[in-house]
């Protein structure tokens, strides 16, 4: 069977794609060889022509394929995708592959509307202040779980959504095995149509799709992985460092007093009265974000372990599951031409 | 979904500075994170918008380079040869073409000159290489740049203008497909008709005498599709702004119709 090579010297100026229907154009302009298009014998002279007019020699006629005739070469093609069937594996993730580092993230700084207030009657009253709205904003769980769950959303959907997509789409892991399989049927049936003819193979055997369900359970929980955010065992890990109670954090704010005038005194003179205000809350909340960003590297292993293991179980059950929709196939065209 | 999205994203962004989103409680953290993951993935969205217009684009760039570099080198040899037939035969058979086509000659002349030169992406893209191509050597610093794509980028347009983005990318990877597909067609038919005019000079020599009036025919189209050939490799897709040249479709459809008029006449 004879096909186009594209090599990589392909400059995509397009002439070659213009002048035969074996090519096509990739996202990149370059030319790429339709697969399972085997050059008719009709066209062969056309083709040369084209080879032979690429400014970049980029063109090749090869064959490929059995060099046997009739059922014969039709065996060996059969032969040959078994062992592709055999050969294909789906390759397993490691932890490098999904990264969860905490650079790659922003997490909002808080701020409060009642830092400089000059409200409190002691540095005690200013300090206490200090620390629940530090507590309100940045501590509690109802603040720091928002926080979280934007570093967990913004993950699964840039590192984790590929393998939880199950449609036949580019950005699903599962696409590109799918495509490599179509390849080999689309290659064996234009082979076996040159040695047998076009009428024994149906067009549509050489369909092929094999997902995932998405009702798989680890499916779900890549799809779902942000609810582990507070399970994460990060805000322990947070809490556990011997500088990170909300005291300290409140000690790292400022406090100032200053005198209010109050009015007049019984005999005319003017009342003060000292009053206090905190300040530096931003200094509280940033350090506070770089400790939460230090706790999800702390934990990133973790985390990381739970999505890989899930992932490569379904990588399991995909490979089992696409090696056997594979084998249909050939059983398949074994039949049809017996 | 992606404008849906970015909407909501819009909004969440919003909220997200504000203290009532930090202390919410589990239904409404719930809510935000969907939402949160809508905008997300409208963000992926348009991100993949974004590289897939840079490869369209980057497509029209490799198009024009391959014109530049290997057909308009061809052509400039042919092109001398047939002003050798006018001169040393005072008789003008392509007088009239030549005329009307001087300037465009002169500019593939001038193209085929800096061949050597490597046109940055964006210039071809821009359509500089009209502009003066002295000026065009002197700013050759920003390589591999869609200006469309970077302006996109560099502006990091506020979510609330998702729907223009969207359509953005749309128009432009639209018009970039239709200048490229010309480009090509254009280019298969220029050196098509190159070849044939190389034939026909080989075969007749210089002598305008040996020429019927059929072969003269060859040598004019060559000429024309030349002409035809320099409006077309100057077509912008997108100016240095990242928007669309209003006045390029035009010139696209005139260079289509051009293309089909020179098709109907081979197939005649």
């Amino acid at each position: 069977m004879k096909q186009i090579r594209v090599s990589g010297k392909c400059s995509g100026c397009g002439l070659c794609i213009v002048n035969s229907s074996y090519l096509r154009e990739m996202d990149n302009g370059d030319a790429e060889p339709i697969p399972g298009k085997a050059i008719k014998e009709s066209d062969l002279e056309r083709i040369r022509k084209v080879v032979s007019q690429c400014p970049e020699n980029a063109l090749k006629i090869i064959e490929i394929g059995t060099k046997k005739v009739g059922r014969e070469g039709a065996k060996e093609v059969i032969n040959d995708l078994k062992k592709k069937c055999q050969d294909l594996s789906v390759k397993r993730i490691e932890l490098s592959d999904i990264k969860l580092e905490s650079r790659n993230y922003y997490i909002p700084r808080p701020s409060t509307d009642k830092e400089g207030l000059s409200k409190y009657s002691s540095y005690e009253a200013a300090k206490s202040a200090a620390k629940d709205e530090f507590n309100r904003l940045c501590y509690s769980e109802y603040a720091f779980r928002p926080m979280l769950k934007k570093v967990f959303v913004e993950y699964k959907v840039n590192v984790l959504k590929p393998f939880y997509t199950c449609k036949d789409e580019e950005g699903s892991a599962y696409y590109e095995y799918n495509q490599l399989v179509r390849n080999y049927l689309a290659n064996a049936y234009a082979e076996i149509c040159e040695l047998i003819g076009e009428d024994k193979i149906p067009a549509s055997w050489k369909n092929f799709s094999v997902y995932p369900p998405k009702e798989d359970w680890h499916i779900n929980y890549l799809k779902n992985f942000d609810e582990s955010s507070t399970k994460s065992g990060i805000i322990a890990a947070l809490k556990n460092l011997s500088y990170t109670k909300a005291d300290d954090y409140a000690l790292e704010m400022d406090y100032d007093v200053s005198e209010q005038y109050v009015g007049e005194g019984l005999f005319g003179q003017s009342k003060y009265k000292k009053m206090w205000c905190f300040t530096g809350f931003y200094k509280a909340a940033d350090r506070f974000r770089e400790d939460l960003k230090w706790a999800i590297d702390y934990q990133s292993d973790e985390i990381e372990e739970n999505a890989a293991s899930s992932i490569n179980l379904i990588f399991d059950t995909f490979e089992e599951e696409l090696k056997k929709a594979f084998d249909e196939k050939i059983e398949k065209l074994e039949e049809y031409i017996k | 979904m992606i404008l849906e999205g970015l909407a909501v994203a819009a909004f969440i962004k919003t909220c997200c500075d504000t203290d009532e989103a930090l202390t919410m409680e589990e239904g409404a953290l719930k809510k935000y994170a969907r939402a949160f993951e809508r905008s997300e993935e409208a963000e992926l969205l348009v991100q993949k918008k974004a590289e897939y217009t840079d490869k369209r684009l980057a497509n029209v760039a490799k198009k024009k380079k391959a014109i530049i570099q290997n057909t308009v080198p061809r052509f400039v040899e042919v092109y001398g040869k047939i002003q050798r037939i006018e001169l040393e035969n005072k008789t003008s058979v392509n007088e009239l073409v030549i005329k009307n086509n001087v300037k465009k000659m002169e500019i593939l002349s001038e193209i085929s000159i800096l061949s050597k030169k490597d046109f940055t992406d964006k210039e071809l893209i821009c359509g500089l290489i009209t502009k003066g191509f002295g000026g065009m050597i002197k700013a050759d610093a920003e390589r591999y740049l869609s200006a469309a794509s970077s302006q996109m980028r560099a502006s990091n347009v506020a979510y609330s203008q998702a729907k223009s983005i969207g359509e953005a990318y749309d128009a432009i990877v639209g018009r970039a497909d239709r200048i490229a597909d010309l480009l090509m067609k254009m280019n298969a038919l220029f050196i098509g008709s190159i070849a044939e005019t190389e034939k026909t000079i080989a075969k007749n020599g210089l002598d305008i005498g040996n020429y019927s009036e059929y072969e003269k025919g060859v040598l004019m189209t060559c000429v024309n599709i030349a002409a035809a050939m320099s409006d077309i490799i100057s077509i912008p897709v997108v100016n240095e702004q990242g928007q669309l040249y209003e006045s390029a479709k035009e010139m696209v459809e005139k260079g289509e119709q051009y293309l089909k008029k020179m098709n109907q006449l081979i197939q005649a």
